[in-house]
């Protein structure tokens, strides 16, 4: 059973990281460039997933034979480098994001039953076309959501896509996949953690963390959906929520407030967040244990206390 | 008459040969098979859990047990402890990850005659890592049901520890050591 307090460690080690990261890149500049920055958020966010992952003894496997070692060793890699390539040099930013959007799903589901014949010929769940549309249809799904997010890239934005990683976390967790969730919350620490750092750096700088925040997500939710029992409707909730808040574009001057504007585009992003886990959370009721004859049961933290 | 005798020689030879190797095929009767396990929960009782979807074959040479073999695959997705909440938990990457290792596997490397049966030895695989178990298989009887079909069972008991496959982290609530015992019918090819 997971550890809550060693979720909530790994998220600030998560969150210090990333923070750390961003302010070598901002600060130690004796004229910051955006771009350079930019980079910098890109990878400080790919660097405190993966202290966060680390710390909640996820650290990947080589070779990355299961779903959680691919994430960790090639696709959130895979993201901070063409977020960092986008940010310096701009040029065919879209195409190479568009790649990595459509690789996510092959690479996290490579070597699994939906794409290989592991039960004998014939036995895979997909076909060859049909592993390529889906991959094509989740990865443009994903583009579209990248567009949206970035549009809006500021503090808020990047926040809203850490809420639905924490909120997506507990969602995978109650689907079955308690392991492959935590990885939520180191997604989500690392965004926290860049937000914060952009308090001190200045410059429209969170495009990076951005843009491997949807990508992070979206993998996240690949393997909840794949590898655990997440529901597609939780799945594309989840997905949806950040780009919701998004919606509203960012805060202008004068009224209402950048604060009470800022709050109204996370409030937006719970909303469809919060329909997932409550779903997810009657799901997990509905299978769990039939109920002890007085009504009583274990609950979490007693399974957790266990043998200390 | 020389080469007579040479032909001849030959031919009970190859005649004896084909009677040393010959086995008996079996297919597994998936009606009359069952693997089944327990595991230690909170050191206070057992839960246990079956699977569901075995198949598999074995070959029987009772006067040559050298040739005699076994092979069982079971369907990871087929895990049913009675309860559809634990039952995903046990085939997501927490555990089992059915979806990237969906079958269980053994295959017999050595057989030996033991009293009542097989000290049966071979590679065992599961969660991806293969390891080499032994363990004593018991049966053997044939009869013949219904008409006209023979068949023959075994069965066994052994311990794996589920960390050794990779399923699973250790942890003070689920015991390391699984206790899996199969049982099976075969019907003669």
């Amino acid at each position: 059973m997971p550890d809550p307090l060693l979720i909530v460690g790994a998220s600030i080690l998560a969150g210090v990281v990333a923070a750390f990261t961003v302010l070598a890149f901002g600060r130690t500049l004796r004229t910051p460039r955006t771009g350079l920055a930019t980079a910098g958020s890109a990878l400080g966010a790919g660097a405190g997933i993966l202290a966060g992952a680390w710390m909640l003894g996820l650290a990947p496997q080589f070779p990355p034979i299961e779903d959680r070692d691919r994430f960790l060793l090639i696709v959130i890699p895979a993201a901070v480098l063409v977020e960092a390539i986008s940010a310096v040099s701009g040029r065919g930013r879209w195409l190479l994001r568009f790649v990595v959007a459509v690789a996510v799903v092959p690479v996290l589901l490579h070597g699994s039953s939906y794409m290989t014949d592991l039960s004998g010929p014939n036995s895979r769940e997909w076909s060859p076309t049909q592993a390529l549309a889906i991959a094509f249809g989740l990865g443009t799904a994903c583009l579209i959501v990248l567009a949206g997010v970035s549009r809006a890239a500021d503090r808020a934005g990047v926040a809203s896509l850490g809420l639905a990683g924490a909120v997506a976390a507990v969602a995978v967790m109650l689907s079955g996949y308690a392991t492959g969730g935590q990885l939520g919350f180191a997604l989500a620490g690392a965004l926290a953690g860049v937000v914060t750092a952009s308090l001190i750096v200045s410059g429209p700088i969170l495009g990076g963390a951005a843009g491997v925040g949807v990508v992070g997500l979206f993998s996240l939710l690949v393997i909840g959906r794949f590898f655990g029992n997440l529901s597609t409707t939780n799945a594309a909730l989840l997905f949806a929520a950040p780009l919701v808040g998004s919606l509203m574009g960012r805060a202008r001057g004068g009224r209402p407030s950048p604060w009470l504007w800022n709050a109204g585009r996370l409030s937006l992003t719970l909303v469809p967040a919060a329909m997932a886990l409550a779903l997810a959370v009657q799901q997990f009721s509905t299978n769990s244990t039939r109920p002890a004859a007085d009504g009583t049961g274990p609950s979490a933290s007693d399974y957790l206390n266990f043998g200390k | 008459m020389r080469k007579c005798l040479v032909v001849l020689t030959a031919v009970l030879v190859a005649m004896v040969t084909q009677t040393r190797v010959h086995a008996d095929d079996y297919g597994l009767d998936p009606t009359h098979t069952a693997v089944t396990f327990k595991v230690s929960h909170l050191g206070l009782s057992w839960t246990y859990g079956r699977f569901k979807d075995v198949t598999g074959g074995f070959s029987v040479n009772a006067a040559n047990p050298a040739v005699t073999a076994f092979s069982l695959t079971i369907k990871t997705e087929s895990i049913d402890s009675d309860n559809a909440q634990r039952d995903q938990h046990l085939k997501s990457p927490d555990f089992f990850n059915a979806k990237q290792f969906p079958t269980i596997a053994f295959k017999s490397t050595a057989v030996k005659p033991i009293k009542d049966g097989y000290q049966v030895t071979g590679d065992f695989t599961m969660h991806g890592v293969t390891k080499p178990i032994t363990f004593a298989l018991v049966g053997g009887k044939t009869i013949e049901f219904p008409k006209g079909v023979s068949r023959t069972g075994f069965s066994t008991e052994l311990t794996l520890k589920r960390t050794d496959f990779g399923v699973g982290k250790p942890m003070d609530a689920i015991g390391d050591e699984v206790t899996v015992a199969i049982s099976f019918e075969g019907v003669k090819k």
